[in-house]
């Protein structure tokens, strides 16, 4: 990978399991101007991208929502499986668990999201640090 | 451009904090600051996008082929708990 690509981990995701992102509460415009600058930071990948974690187990999901998702007062979750037949691209980028959810077309990486099955639920620690 | 956030305080730099990239931490971009001249390694910012925010340290400024890179290591909890960290406002003289 050149220095214009995200770093990927050598452990494959899971085939199944869960992607964590933010929940409610987010504007369209936020999470356009996110995906945006991460393709304007590393172009290689010729997609934008968005930041999320993965989980195997409710338990990872509850830990996520205690500590690096403790910021959000919802939370959505999707089935991994789901988000690949959609057609969304997931690369284990970074450090673990975080995952970069991707699609060349900006457009459609939102509506892929919006439409592909996913639960919004109340992040139960949102606050408890405040 | 987003220079404040939903509840009225001035955003110094357009993370996701809920993002990372090689060095584990929150990144934004210097040039999509509304307030650059905050932005200095050790200096205590606003950080995050203007629904969820924190008040953050800048950890090092690098520079790469798309940019000047922020990092950023934001406080655990609510901003407005740490809004004591910020600097003072400048006052014109």
């Amino acid at each position: 990978m050149s220095p214009n690509t995200p770093k990927l981990r050598n452990d494959p995701l899971p085939q199944s399991g869960y992607l964590v992102l933010r929940g409610l509460g987010i504007r369209e415009a936020t999470v356009r101007n996110l995906a945006a600058e991460f393709l304007a930071r590393f172009p290689g990948l010729h997609a934008y991208g968005l930041s999320g974690y993965y989980a195997v187990t409710t338990q990872d999901i509850d830990a996520l929502c205690g500590d690096k998702m403790q910021r959000w007062e919802h939370v959505a979750i999707f089935r991994i499986e789901d988000l690949r037949a959609a057609g969304l691209g997931l690369y284990p980028t970074f450090r673990t668990p975080h995952i970069t959810i991707t699609h060349p077309d900006l457009d459609q990486l939102i509506y892929l999201l919006d439409h592909t099955d996913h639960k919004v639920v109340p992040n139960p620690y949102h606050g408890t640090n405040d | 451009m987003f220079t404040h956030t939903d509840d009225g305080h001035e955003l110094d730099l357009f993370t996701d904090l809920q993002g990372m990239d090689d060095s584990g931490l929150p990144w934004g971009f210097l040039s999509s600051s509304a307030h650059p001249e905050r932005i200095r390694e050790g200096a205590w910012i606003t950080a995050g996008t203007p629904d969820v925010w924190a008040i953050a340290r800048v950890i090092d400024i690098v520079t790469e082929d798309s940019g000047q890179i922020v990092h950023v290591q934001p406080q655990r909890g609510a901003g407005t708990k740490w809004l004591h960290l910020l600097p003072p406002p400048a006052v014109a003289s």
